[in-house]
Parts: structure tokens; C-alpha cells; sequence
């Protein structure tokens, strides 16, 4: 068997040392080396990490970072159970809508990108026309050119494209939930919203757990398409992340130590959740087997 | 399920599907807005206030966006890099989720948790070696470099849903067909894969999907507009005031067009298939 | 045909020996049953021999051929398992010629082994149906098709028909023995119902926690039980296990001095007053004026037949009498032996003791 497990396994691990292992470690290398791109860079210990955590927006950047991820799971939580808790019975046209919440998922990141500056253009777009109608015409907003706007801007677009996964998650975990739980409260006499908190919320503590963790492992790790062609980081570098930060820092800045000094800030950040996420795995699957 | 439902319950019952249709539409809007000034004059696709309905520019934008620009090519090149990466993952990833799902061996957990942490990797951190190792090699502004590349960041998430799915046949079809004669290739490829064929597919769509939308890396490694993807040619008109909206948003939609398609056409493979794999693990 | 040789056999899972240096002559054509509990070593003995399992230790031949380390294919046998493991996706047809497809032997010829299996087994008129679309009687049936069309020097079976309901069973016991008899191929069969090795096994094998406890024919294991263990696993209603001692006169329980049950012939000097279990089968049991006092618990009529289930003290007494009978609950009786048909064993190692006289 051993012949075979080489012959089965060898490929995949030899291609994941080099596309994963391997860069990790030269990002990790560049890291610690001069900031230039000539070739032989001197070893410069720790001194591209205190220039990164003593820079004046370093705190700026890690609040966004953190504000754009909390926002996320926070709202791809709460907009993917009430949407869940609706789809979750029986009524006329439901594949119909199931396939319209799917949509967003598959809309690809820079088509989406185009639709919503679109639609958040000041002049004609369709959010501001609607503000118009609903306020009789005094209210317009900068979606994408001030200050926190462009923050919660983009991160309401990644609501929207996550959304399909809580949804579907969130579904999963409310089937998951024995009917007769719900039969046995309702027999010891517990209303609809008791029901609620006393049967369903804690059915999807699991559920909870898992989207919490995935959703802040991608979000962190994956705050770029949108962000990169929106706003660059503006206005101001108020909605920078540190993925964000990192990109320009490479290849428009030319700064490839600074670059991989912040991916390797991403890379530690989203480990301790990656950690998490596996640990939660590992119980589940403890709990099961 | 309705029936099954408190009586209480039956009233509100329209109200709650009037929610939901009307949180549909909201959640569809930005769709439906590409739909509509796709399929509108460049006139009308700038008027304020917009028109709700588009007034039949259709063909005439439709014949601009596939005849007198780029589209088609990115469109091919889009389609090649998925295709291409996606057969070369599934090349490395069957075997591989076959011999984690079959065989025992020791550092099998190690192998487990490297894969499962390698879907976590944010790419950033591998794209800016990465970069600089196709440069070296040759392979900048060629759509070579990104079908490796999206091959290999495939990988994890594949290698793990393949081997979810292979899990759920059961062992003694593989034994009996090791009594009938068959090797361990065989067996993957004649019982095992055909058995757990809408896993396979999920895992083909998931890994198509995923060059077809990527972005960072092809911004990076692909200079030439010949050689440009859709998702890069697409980015090309971001802030560029040249191109009418309606043309934009029509070059948009071919292009969101196929990922839609196929999504809504495995979608419950997908969807029960993703959903499980997360919950579960 | 061909004879497989099972010598000083040892399978290990890390530090847990499963199998206990196992060695197993079985002669070419013979029909063998592996019977045991669950967790016996049973099943892993047969996959040994299969080739699925490696082993620790030992030498498996079949044939004059020494087959450690080849692979199932390589050792030319054939195997039914308990859930069938039909390939869903391939037709009756497809599923029984794949070994075939494999080896490449020629599409006309496969078809004509498949048809010719197939109609020995009556299922011709199924070959182009889906397992799913099968009862559970034809899926067993499409499983032995598969393993019969290759021409295997030995068959394996692994608890075949415990997937199947009782009626069915005992139809699909008779065709599988009748059809072995027809084909006189070498045949190892796992089971853990001695029912079912009863009636079938030209030899039987039973096993318990990973060793062989006794090898014989069904009725060599019914009437010379080696061991407490076959004893009480061959023969059903289980045989009565008795304390007590031997007197001149006969088997006394040891709360009870006054009455007796009886032996054959006089006991040996080196028996008496030794403590003995004394086991005795429910069907050689005779309810009459004498032996020992019990009342009945429970009465279970078959019809032509009468189980009683009673208590002596603490002591249950299972009596299975080959007549019609009226008893009721909570009946005083006295149960004898029939004449010579009992067993000794030794309370410390649980085997039998054997006696000079050959009806014992």
C-alpha cells in the first residue's frame, strides 16, 4: 500500500509545499530583509515590523481591518437567519426565491464591483433616486467618496455576496433541529418567540460557531476585489485593509518588505481563527463519532 | 410543513411570504439593475431619473460588447484558465481525497489539518512570492502562471470536499471490487468516483468558480489585453467614462451569466454539498 | 477445486491480537462455517484469507500455493459480502461480469459466462435492472452471480444472509448448499448463527476471541462439545449447565442432596466427589416422577412441540419436549435425563472430560 499512498498522495502534497509551504516561507524571508527590489537584499531582523507597528495609520488600518470583518459576521449572522427562518417553510414560488439568494454568490466579484458603482453613483444612481423619492428630494449620499460611508459601503457589498453562504448555512443548521424539540415545547406550553430562543437559537449554536469563524477567516484574509477597485483604500485610507495595504505596498509602491511584513500579519491573524475553526471541527466531529 | 405548523401560525403565514418576496427582490435588485441597463440604450442607461424598465437597446449593445470589443477573447481566455485548472486540480485531488478517505497510514491527521489550514491561507501571502517566482521562470503574461496557480489554490477546498463524498461509499464496494481484480486505480476511478459523482461535480464547480472569479493574482500576472481574463477586462472600465453604462453593464452580464447558469443548475448538489462539508466538517 | 491451509495464522491491530495463532486444514470441496460470536476473529480470519487483511504471522496456502502478501486478485477467489456491495451504478449484467472486464477477457465470453451464471441462479430476467431496483433476495443472488462467474478455486461468504428476513434465509441456505454441492468448489462461510452452520457446514469452525475452540462435523460439535463455550454456542434451545457432584448413584446439584440426575453406567473412581458442571441438552430432558424438582416459569407450545423455561431455586432449566403437553405456569415438576445423553466438564478450564465410556 505504501506504493500507492506515494503514487495517490505525492502530487497533492508536493503541489501544496510549493504553492503554500514554500511561499509562506519566502514571504516570511522577505519579511525580515531589506525593503528594496534589487536583487540581495540585507537581513534587517525585526526593523520592517516596527516600522510597520509604529506607522501613525497603523491603528487606522488595524480598526478598519477589524470594523470591515466584525461588520461581516455580524450582519451575514443576523440577515442569514431572518432570511433562513422565511425560507425555512412551505409557500408557492420558493425555488424560485431560493435561487434569487443564490445569485449573489455566484456574481462574480468585479461584475458585482461594476453593478453597485452603478447603482452608489452620486448623481444617477438608483440608491440616491430612491433617498430622493423617500426624503422628497433632500437627501443624497456620498456612498463611496467620505468618510465612514465608503467603509460601510464596502462592506455592505460583501454582506451581499457572503449572504448566500449564511443563508444556506443557517437553513442547514434549522433542518438539523428535531421537529419533536419543537413539538415538546409547544406541548409544555412555550409561545412562538419562546420557542425561538429556547429551541432554535441554541440548535444553532454549532452553526453559529462554524460561520462565525469562516466567515472571518475570508473576510479578513479576502478584503480586496471590491475594496482594490471601489475606493483604492480612499478616501483618505479609510477603508484600507491591511490585505489592501499589503497588495499596494508590492506592486504599486514597490515596498516588498513592508508587503510581506503585512501578509505575514494577515497570515498570523487569520491562523489564530483558522485554529479556532479547527479545533471547533475537531470537537464536532468528536461529538458525532 | 405547514400543516405541521401551530394553527396560531396560519395567519401570519402571508405576511411572512410577503416578506420574503420582498426581501428577494431587494437582495436581486443589484442583478435585476444589471439586467436592466444591459439591455438599454446608452441614452437612457444615464437618464435621471432611471427608468425602471429598459426601453429595447438590446442588440444593438449586444452587437457592439461581442463584435467591436475584447469580450470574446477574455471571455475564451476566462473559460480556458477554469477549465484547464480545474481538470488539473481534479488530476491531483481525486487520488489524493481517494488515499485520505481509503488508506491508513501515519500522518494522516498531519495531512488532514495541513489541508484544512491551507484553505484558510490568505492569498496575498502567496501571491507575492508567487509573483516573483513566474517572473523568474517565465511565466508572467502567460495564462500558464494563473492556471497553475488557480489550480493549486483550489486544492485544499477540493482535496476536502472530494473526500467528504468518497467517505459516504461504503468500504466494502472497494473490497469487493479488489476481489474482483481491480487495482486501487481502478477502483477510484470505475466505483469510487462514479459513486460519488454529484460530490465531484460540486468540487468542479467549486474549483471552475473559483478562477473564474479570481482577480488578484491575473491583476498581477497578466499584462497584455490579449492575454487578459474577465475579470481583469471587466476591471478595465471601473472609473474609465469612455464606455457608456449600458455597454458596461452587458459586458458584466456575459459575464456573470455562465457562473449563474451553472450555479442555478447544481444548486442542490452544491448548496447540500457545501452546507454539509461546513457543517460538519 | 482446491484445499486452503491455515497455518499458525496471527493478525495484530497495534498491540490487540485479534487472531490467536489460528491453524485450519480445510480439504478441497469441503464446505466450511466460521461460527462465533461477534468480535471472534471470524470475519477477520475469512478477510485474511481474502487477501483484504495482511497478516502478522503465520502461512495461508490455497492450493499448494503459499499466498501471504498477494493481492485478492492474485489469489483467484471469489467473495459474497454481508451487504452485498453491488456496484450501484452498474446493471445485474455489468455488476457480475466486471471481475471479468478486469481481467479482459473478451466481451462475448463474458456474456456468456454472465448468462450462464445467471440462469443457474434464475436471474436472467434481471440482468439489465439496477441493484436499486432488486429485493434484497435478488441482491443477495446478483452477489453470488458476481462470484460465480469468475470460476474461483474457493468461495467466501460473509454472513451472507443476515440481511435477509427469516423465510428468506432459510430458502437461500438450501439453494447456496445445494448449489456448493453441484460446483464441489472449496467453500468458507462466516456466520454467527449455529443454525445456520448446522445446517450446512460439512465442517465447522467455532471461534471465540480469537482462537479456534473446536473444529468437527455439525454433529461431532452436538454430540462431543469440547468445550462449556461450543456447548452452550452449538444446539438450540442452549444446553443446561448444572453444578454439582457425582455420587455412586448418579449427578446431585449442590443445593439439593436428595435428588439425582442420572448418569451412564457407573461413574469413574476419579470423578467422585469432584465438582463437576453436568450439561444437559432441553431435548434430552423427560419430565416424569424423578430426578430433579423445578417449577415451571414459562410454557412456549410450538405446536407439535412443548418448551418449558423453569426454576430449580435460583437455577433455570430449559426442558424441550418433542410432543404436545399441557403445563401451566407455576406446575411442580420432576425433569430426569434420557439415558446417556450428558456432558461433563471441568469448572476451572471449562473443557469437557472426556470418559472411558465411548457413549459419553
Amino acid at each position: 500500500m505504501n506504493r500507492h499512498l506515494v503514487l495517490f498522495l505525492g502530487p497533492c502534497v508536493a503541489a501544496l509545499m510549493a504553492f503554500f509551504i514554500v511561499p509562506v516561507w519566502q514571504t516570511f524571508v522577505m519579511s525580515v530583509h531589506a525593503d528594496t527590489m534589487a536583487p540581495n537584499p540585507a537581513y534587517v531582523g525585526l526593523a520592517n515590523y516596527i516600522a510597520v507597528a509604529s506607522d501613525r495609520n497603523f491603528v487606522r488600518l488595524m480598526t478598519t481591518s477589524v470594523l470591515y470583518t466584525a461588520g461581516n459576521v455580524i450582519f451575514v449572522w443576523l440577515i442569514g437567519l431572518g432570511i433562513a427562518l422565511l425560507l425555512n417553510r412551505n409557500f408557492v414560488g420558493r425555488g424560485l426565491v431560493r435561487a434569487a439568494f443564490i445569485v449573489p454568490w455566484a456574481t462574480p466579484y468585479v461584475a458585482a464591483s461594476l453593478i453597485f458603482s452603478l447603482m452608489f453613483n452620486y448623481d444617477v444612481g438608483i440608491l440616491n433616486y430612491l433617498l430622493g423619492l423617500l426624503s422628497y428630494g433632500q437627501l443624497r449620499i456620498d456612498y463611496l467618496t467620505s468618510c465612514p460611508n465608503a467603509l460601510i459601503s464596502l462592506t455592505g457589498i460583501s454582506v451581499w455576496k457572503l449572504l448566500p453562504l449564511g443563508i444556506v448555512m443557517m437553513l442547514t443548521g434549522l433542518q438539523s433541529i428535531p421537529e419533536t424539540q419543537y413539538e415538546a415545547a409547544r406541548v409544555d406550553g412555550a409561545t412562538g418567540l419562546q420557542r425561538f430562543w429556547f429551541v432554535t437559537l441554541p440548535g444553532l449554536r454549532s452553526t453559529t460557531i462554524t460561520l462565525t469563524l469562516l466567515m472571518m477567516i475570508w473576510c479578513f484574509g479576502r478584503s480586496f476585489t471590491a475594496i482594490y477597485l471601489l475606493t483604492g483604500g480612499g478616501p483618505a485610507g479609510c477603508s484600507e485593509t491591511l490585505v489592501l495595504k499589503s497588495y499596494l505596498q508590492m506592486f504599486q509602491l514597490f515596498k516588498p518588505a513592508t508587503a510581506a511584513t503585512l501578509g505575514v500579519g494577515v497570515l498570523l491573524i487569520s491562523l489564530v481563527f483558522a485554529i479556532a475553526y479547527i479545533m471547533v471541527l475537531a470537537v464536532g466531529s468528536r461529538k458525532n463519532g | 410543513m405547514d400543516e405541521t405548523r401551530s394553527p396560531g401560525e396560519g395567519g401570519w403565514g402571508w405576511l411572512a411570504t410577503a416578506l420574503t418576496y420582498a426581501v428577494a427582490l431587494v437582495i436581486s435588485l443589484p442583478f435585476l439593475w444589471m439586467l436592466k441597463t444591459a439591455t438599454e440604450s446608452s441614452a437612457a442607461s444615464t437618464a435621471f431619473p432611471p427608468n425602471l424598465l429598459p426601453d429595447g437597446g438590446f442588440f444593438e449593445t449586444f452587437e457592439t460588447i461581442f463584435f467591436n470589443s475584447k469580450l470574446l477573447l477574455w471571455l475564451w481566455n476566462s473559460f480556458v484558465v477554469s477549465a484547464v485548472s480545474t481538470l488539473l486540480a481534479l488530476a491531483l485531488a481525486i487520488p489524493a481525497a481517494y488515499a485520505l478517505s481509503r488508506f491508513r497510514f501515519w500522518g494522516k491527521s498531519g495531512v488532514s489539518v495541513a489541508i484544512l489550514s491551507a484553505q484558510m491561507m490568505p492569498p496575498i501571502v502567496l501571491i507575492i512570492p508567487l509573483y516573483t517566482f513566474f517572473i523568474r521562470f517565465g511565466l508572467a503574461d502567460s495564462l500558464w502562471s494563473v492556471i497553475i496557480a488557480n489550480a493549486a489554490f483550489a486544492l485544499p477546498v477540493i482535496v476536502w470536499m472530494l473526500k467528504t463524498s468518497f467517505d459516504t461509499v461504503p468500504f466494502e464496494i472497494d473490497e469487493a471490487a479488489r476481489v474482483d481484480g481491480a487495482s486501487w486505480f481502478h477502483i477510484s476511478l470505475l466505483i469510487v468516483v462514479p459513486l460519488a459523482l454529484p460530490g465531484v461535480i460540486a468540487a468542479s464547480i467549486f474549483a471552475f468558480l473559483n478562477s473564474w472569479d479570481e482577480f488578484l493574482l491575473a491583476r498581477t500576472l497578466l499584462r497584455s489585453v490579449d492575454q487578459w481574463v474577465g475579470t481583469i477586462g471587466l476591471s478595465s472600465f471601473m472609473g474609465e467614462n469612455a464606455t457608456p453604462w449600458n455597454e458596461v453593464m452587458a459586458i458584466a452580464l456575459a459575464f456573470t451569466v455562465p457562473p449563474v447558469a451553472l450555479f442555478l443548475f447544481i444548486q442542490k448538489h452544491f448548496v447540500s454539498g457545501l452546507g454539509s462539508g461546513a457543517v460538519k466538517g | 477445486m482446491t484445499s486452503v491451509s491455515i497455518e499458525n495464522v496471527v493478525k495484530k491491530y497495534g498491540h490487540t491480537t485479534v487472531l490467536h495463532d489460528i491453524n485450519i486444514r480445510i480439504p478441497q470441496g469441503d464446505f466450511v462455517v466460521l461460527v462465533g460470536p461477534s468480535g471472534c476473529g471470524k470475519s477477520t480470519l475469512l478477510r485474511t484469507i481474502a487477501g483484504l487483511e495482511p497478516i502478522s504471522n503465520g502461512t495461508i496456502r490455497i492450493g499448494e500455493r503459499v499466498v501471504n502478501g498477494l493481492s485478492p486478485k492474485a489469489r483467484n477467489i471469489a467473495m459474497v459480502f454481508q451487504n452485498y456491495a453491488l456496484y450501484p451504478h452498474m446493471t445485474v449484467a455489468e455488476n457480475m461480469g466486471f471481475g471479468l472486464r478486469l481481467s479482459r477477457v473478451p466481451r462475448p465470453e463474458i456474456a456468456q459466462k454472465v448468462a450462464s451464471a445467471a440462469d443457474t441462479l434464475g436471474l436472467s430476467q434481471l440482468l439489465d435492472r439496477y441493484p436499486k431496483a432488486l429485493s434484497g433476495g435478488q441482491r443477495q443472488r446478483v452477489a453470488m452471480g458476481r462470484a460465480l462467474v469468475r470460476e474461483p478455486d474457493v468461495f467466501l461468504f460473509d454472513e451472507p444472509l443476515s440481511n435477509l428476513d427469516a423465510k428468506l434465509r432459510v430458502q437461500m441456505r438450501t439453494e447456496i448448499r445445494s448449489l456448493q454441492q453441484r460446483l464441489k468448489t472449496t467453500t468458507i462461510y462466516v456466520t454467527h448463527d449455529q443454525v445456520e452452520a448446522m445446517t450446512m457446514a460439512d465442517q465447522i469452525v467455532v471461534m471465540k476471541e480469537g482462537r479456534v475452540e473446536q473444529v468437527g462435523t455439525p454433529l461431532e460439535l452436538y454430540d462431543k462439545p469440547e468445550s462449556l463455550f461450543v456447548a452452550g454456542f452449538i444446539g438450540s434451545p442452549s444446553m443446561n449447565f448444572l453444578k454439582g457432584t457425582i455420587d455412586s448413584q448418579g449427578f446431585q446439584l449442590a443445593d439439593n442432596q436428595q435428588n439425582r440426575l442420572r448418569l451412564l453406567g457407573d461413574p469413574e473412581p476419579s470423578l467422585i466427589e469432584r465438582s463437576l458442571i453436568y450439561g444437559i441438552r432441553p431435548e434430552h430432558l423427560v419430565v416424569g416422577d424423578e430426578g430433579i424438582p423445578c417449577r415451571i416459569e414459562v410454557v412456549e407450545p410450538t405446536g407439535a412441540e412443548t418448551m418449558l423455561f423453569c426454576l430449580h431455586g435460583q437455577q433455570p432449566i430449559t426442558v424441550f419436549l418433542h410432543e404436545r403437553r399441557f403445563f401451566r405456569p407455576g406446575d411442580e415438576i420432576h425433569v430426569q435425563a434420557r439415558p446417556g445423553l450428558m456432558h461433563l466438564f471441568d469448572p476451572e478450564t471449562e473443557r469437557r472430560i472426556s470418559t472411558k465410556n465411548p457413549t459419553l
